[in-house]
């Protein structure tokens, strides 16, 4: 809407249309300009670093002198906005400008948490993707000094999340995003963009809708002009594109079964795979669901492949007493090559009978696969036991 | 009659009460900084989608639109 609003203004060069997404994945937001055709300039604050923005969209009118005309800026507000001629005020060049364009020193042993988080973000937004692991080690530093500071637990979360996805990731990584978010929102249970993070990748009950369903219409769209669609880092996947619901029903669960009772197959002790259980959210109420994502990651030393000419994966989860699984999607297609290298996802959501106790519990799960190695090419069919762990616990926090 | 002496000390009172104004005027010129109407919207620093670091002051002396958005 506003973009169609503001192009003759933009095109005349009468106006700047600024766009600040608050989104984990910018390149997300590239695939969605190049959707658009927005020639906007847009910022990036995955970290929620302008902490005053807790909703979007939030439109803004800014005089040329850098005045807000409208904090709440509507349609109708546009026409007015343009015609008027608004004076520059007679302000000192350097008032309300940040000097630095690069981070921070870093602080003294001794610092606050403020103080840590500030070079956290810094270091985040202007330095160097190499650099992720100092922001976690601030991050964490600051989130001891104050656990109950919602900003700073979600920097943390999302500075794991974004090191999940590169090279420096972490085993745990992307289970502790879910949980320092979780925190976040327990601090803040108001703030729609800490919700957001965690709807992300929780149950379909609490989604307001499928977040990334246009991913797929853009690209064929993009196609369709003759160009090519931006890669996405991480393809959106289960929950981000799952459609929501909108109430609680039980569906017909097909392809679980426990083909290895006994435990007799082969584990995977040359760790070919690795499985990344993530539990969203890793804090539930009885009665309320939560959504497991298992990733399947092949090991990026040993360059293993996919054994297509065989059967698909097969997940077992051990479902408890006073759990109910309502909804799984473990069928993963196997693509048309025999031997294929690419990350493989399965989801699962569970319901938490109303009257369960309260404290962690561990449920236990085991996947059954076929990959080979890359030296020799010997094939094997290998089963790993994971758990998905999570706590029930009355006061935490809902999700929608 | 003045001495001159009462004149000079009267003189520089006269400066110090101008020079104190005109600061004083700079300063309620300085408009206060807030995300609210009538405020100067905060500075801040941030990459950008093209992979570059800027200020939103860098495009001051333009009517804006600031759109805080996200694609989900």
């Amino acid at each position: 809407m506003w973009q169609n609003a503001v192009k003759p203004y933009v095109d005349a060069g009468e106006m700047i249309a600024i766009g600040v997404v608050q989104e984990q994945h910018p390149d997300r937001t590239r695939l969605y300009r190049q959707w658009r055709q927005l020639k906007w300039p847009i910022f990036v604050d995955s970290m929620n670093t302008l902490e005053h923005i807790q909703v979007v969209p939030v439109p803004v009118a800014i005089d040329p002198s850098g005045m807000v005309i409208h904090d709440k800026f509507k349609p109708d507000q546009l026409e007015t906005f343009m015609r008027t001629e608004w004076e520059m005020l007679d302000i000192p060049e350097d008032y309300n400008r940040v000097t630095r364009t690069v981070p921070s020193a870093k602080p003294l042993d001794d610092a606050t948490a403020a103080t840590w988080h500030v070079w956290a973000r810094d270091i985040f937004n202007l330095g160097q993707a190499e650099e992720i692991d100092k922001v976690v080690g601030a991050l964490e530093t600051a989130a001891k000094l104050t656990p109950g500071d919602g900003a700073i637990q979600f920097s943390l979360g999302t500075a794991l999340r974004r090191r999940y996805e590169g090279p420096y990731r972490k085993p745990l990584d992307n289970q502790r995003a879910v949980e320092h978010w979780g925190l976040a929102l327990d601090a803040n249970p108001n703030h729609y963009i800490y919700r957001r993070r965690l709807q992300q990748y929780g149950p379909r009950l609490d989604k307001p809708y499928n977040f990334y369903f246009w991913v797929q219409e853009a690209r064929a769209d993009i196609r369709a002009r003759g160009e090519d669609p931006f890669p996405l880092t991480a393809e959106p996947m289960g929950s981000e594109i799952a459609q929501p619901e909108r109430k609680a029903s039980t569906k017909s669960v097909v392809g679980l079964e426990n083909v290895d009772p006994q435990g007799r197959i082969n584990r995977d002790k040359k760790q070919l795979v690795c499985i990344e259980p993530l539990v969203t959210p890793s804090r539930v109420r009885p009665g309320h669901r939560l959504r497991a994502r298992i990733t399947f990651r092949l090991n990026e030393q040993s360059k293993p492949w996919w054994n297509n000419e065989a059967d698909n994966i097969a997940i077992w989860v051990d479902v408890p007493d006073g759990f109910t699984l309502t909804e799984n999607s473990l069928s993963i297609s196997s693509p048309e090559a025999p031997e294929t290298r690419e990350l493989r996802q399965a989801e699962l959501e569970l319901e938490v009978d109303a009257n369960h106790a309260e404290g962690v519990v561990t449920i236990p799960a085991y996947a059954l696969y076929y990959v080979c190695e890359d030296s020799g090419g010997v094939c094997y069919y290998f089963r790993q036991d994971f758990a998905l762990t999570v706590t029930i616990d009355a006061d935490a926090p809902t999700l929608k | 009659m003045m001495s001159s002496e009462s004149h000079i000390r009267l003189r520089c009172a006269v400066i110090l009460l101008m020079v104190g104004f005109a600061f004083s005027a700079l300063a309620e010129d300085r408009p206060e900084i807030g995300a609210k109407t009538g405020q100067m919207y905060p500075d801040f620093v941030l990459p950008t989608l093209d992979g570059d670091i800027k200020r939103l002051s860098d495009f001051r002396g333009k009517r804006i639109l600031l759109f805080h958005f996200a694609s989900w």
